[in-house]
């Protein structure tokens, strides 16, 4: 579904991705790690169009990625700057309406369960709770694609029990591929499909997790500690 | 269902075993309807593909059945439950006896032991 | 386009401060100006004046507009642009927003320029009514004109943020944009061929005023509005909208396809 064809990705002074070579399938949950500044954000932005490769190309479902790709692809920066004016509810709503796929009963259904006051201002809400509705907005996208660059990261182990709860019950896991990056393993070990380890933007290893299980006897974290020593 | 799974065994097979354990146990009964693939996903919190494949493999065995449209369930044929008990049984005396001969133990050691405890099961519980 | 309808909403929030702050600005320069001549006698005048001078300020209100609008979602690009719409409707929205705060804006300026202007120049009901549409047009035209060549060059500075500094690349662009000014109207307008392509169509304004002299003093102020049989090309107003168009499709384009976040 997702391809990556011989990816590269430059900036001025460094290389954020080199030669990638990478195919995601659908009805997965992916985890992908790497230290930081390995290029996990440079991957999901050129998953969502909001990037383009320097070398190589990026398709989805056949058709090279472009911004408007967001059609068919949820991203969730790992900033979370929304319209500060705008409440929680607000919020959905508009989302709502930039997405033709937008599930609003899914959205209310997803913030009942989150525990999110709908009025409050988004500007007054606390990171735990941007936390949330960063989910909230991603989740009740019906598309293809789910991409959530850092959904855990800085927030605490409640909220990020409480997210790790809301992906399983809310991801339609036979339709839609979510791709997340993440440092916390622990927390996600038990939900992901396949986990991709990238490495200085090269692509380490891509493997099934169950499969990496059974042959190896190995969990993630062990797994990782090989490849990063 | 809360304790954790290993992380180095693949979470399949140990919510196969777990279910296994609960149907011998009598703790799900004949005929009983399992929880859904999303319910069980998301008490035990794992991957809903992970408690497909734990429910395909079950079925394969034959210990559930699935219905079209209404779920999954405990089977109520006589000779599967009690094949699974058995199953269930030789497993663990396997790795019991396989742990005490590579501590060293003797096979009559062993049984000696074991009659010991299980007569004076009370005491020992 | 009910999606577009709806980022106009959003867009009349974003951009609501630089409608708040033109009027309170307008109204603040009004109270100042009212009280400091009312002794004098020239309180009406000086209302006449700040109108007329603010109304044609606002030849830069579209570019301060979208030079703020622009500046918030650059905080948030992931946001703004991560939306299946066009580019160019996402600018399209922060132009009409920007239009109709103007206009607003424009109106409750354009009161005052006319009562207080009734003091100084007698012009017919007809004449006032003429020049001031005009001018009204004019100035809304321009500006939305200037924005647009304003937005390029954002979207210029923020293809070149991805490369260099945010004060390199602001460099950069205001030397791009001064070139560009001297190609354009140095060079280009000057030309023949521009003269070819624009003076065509012709059309008679009659009497317009074109300019204001103020002779002020402590004890008096005079002030003559000076006119002059008027004509206009429409050619001139068909070239600059081609332009226009031109360069914002390019600035579209560029922030669709170029732009990285």
């Amino acid at each position: 579904m997702i391809e990556f064809k011989n990816v590269t990705k430059r900036y001025m002074t460094k290389t954020a991705l080199r030669d990638v070579d990478l195919k995601l399938d659908k009805g997965k949950i992916i985890g992908l790690v790497g230290l930081n500044g390995a290029g996990k954000s440079t991957m999901m932005k050129l998953i969502a169009g909001l990037i383009n490769p320097s070398k190589g190309s990026v398709e989805l479902d056949g058709e090279k990625v472009t911004r408007r790709i967001a059609s068919k692809v949820s991203y969730l920066s790992e900033l979370d700057e929304y319209y500060s004016f705008y409440s929680v509810q607000q919020t959905i709503d508009f989302f709502a309406t930039q997405f033709p796929d937008f599930n609003k009963e899914k959205a209310e259904e997803i913030r009942a369960y989150m525990n999110l006051d709908a009025n409050t201002k988004v500007k007054h809400l606390s990171k735990g709770n941007r936390g949330r509705l960063k989910i909230i907005l991603t989740l009740s996208r019906e598309v293809p694609v789910l991409l959530m660059d850092e959904p855990l990261s800085g927030l605490d182990p409640l909220v990020r029990d409480s997210i790790v709860k809301g992906l399983i019950t809310f991801v339609d896991t036979e339709r839609q591929l979510v791709l997340l990056s993440t440092h916390q393993i622990m927390e996600v070990e038990m939900i992901l499909d396949e986990v991709i380890a990238i490495k200085d933007g090269e692509l380490v290893d891509h493997r099934n997790v169950e499969e990496l299980r059974y042959d190896e006897q190995k969990g993630i974290l062990e797994w990782m500690s090989s490849i990063y020593e | 269902m809360t304790d954790t799974f290993q992380s180095s065994q693949p979470i399949y097979l140990q919510l196969a075993d777990r279910l296994n354990r609960q149907i011998v146990s009598g703790e799900l009964k004949p005929g009983d309807k399992l929880p859904s693939v999303r319910e069980t996903a998301v008490s035990s919190k794992v991957n809903p593909n992970t408690v497909q494949r734990t429910y395909r493999e079950l079925e394969a065995s034959g210990i559930v059945e699935s219905r079209r449209g209404q779920g999954t369930f405990v089977t109520e044929n006589e000779d599967i439950l009690l094949s699974i008990r058995e199953k269930l049984k030789q497993e663990q005396i396997q790795n019991f006896i396989q742990v005490m001969h590579d501590m060293g133990y003797q096979n009559e050691e062993i049984k000696e032991g074991l009659q010991t405890y299980l007569e004076g099961g009370a005491r020992h519980d | 386009m009910k999606a577009w309808l709806a980022l106009v909403k959003k867009e009349f929030r974003v951009g609501l401060p630089i409608m708040l702050l033109a009027i309170v600005l307008f109204l603040v320069g009004l109270v100042v100006v009212t009280v400091s001549t009312y002794r004098f006698g020239y309180a009406w005048d000086a209302v006449g004046i700040i109108g007329l001078a603010w109304g044609g300020g606002h030849f830069f209100f579209m570019a301060i507009y979208m030079l703020y609008s622009l500046g918030v979602e650059r905080k948030r690009l992931h946001l703004w642009l991560h939306n299946p719409m066009h580019a160019s409707g996402l600018l399209a929205a922060k132009l009409v927003t920007g239009t109709v705060y103007m206009i607003i804006s424009l109106l409750i300026v354009s009161i005052a320029a006319y009562v207080g202007g009734l003091n100084f120049v007698a012009f017919s009901d007809g004449t006032w009514f003429k020049i001031g549409m005009i001018a009204f047009v004019h100035v809304i035209a321009l500006s939305i004109d200037f924005s647009v060549y304003v937005i390029l060059a954002y979207v210029v500075f923020l293809l070149l943020g991805r490369y260099m500094s945010s004060f390199l690349s602001g460099t950069v662009v205001f030397i791009g944009w001064w070139v560009f000014v001297y190609l354009y109207f140095g060079l280009f307008s000057q030309s023949q061929f521009y003269t070819a392509i624009s003076e065509w169509g012709r059309i008679d304004l009659g009497f317009v005023a074109n300019s204001l002299h103020f002779d002020i003093s402590i004890t008096e102020a005079l002030i003559n509005m000076q006119g002059e049989e008027m004509s206009i090309y429409v050619g001139y107003y068909i070239v600059e909208l081609i332009t226009i168009l031109i360069i914002y499709f390019i600035a579209s384009w560029l922030l669709d396809k170029k732009v990285e976040v």
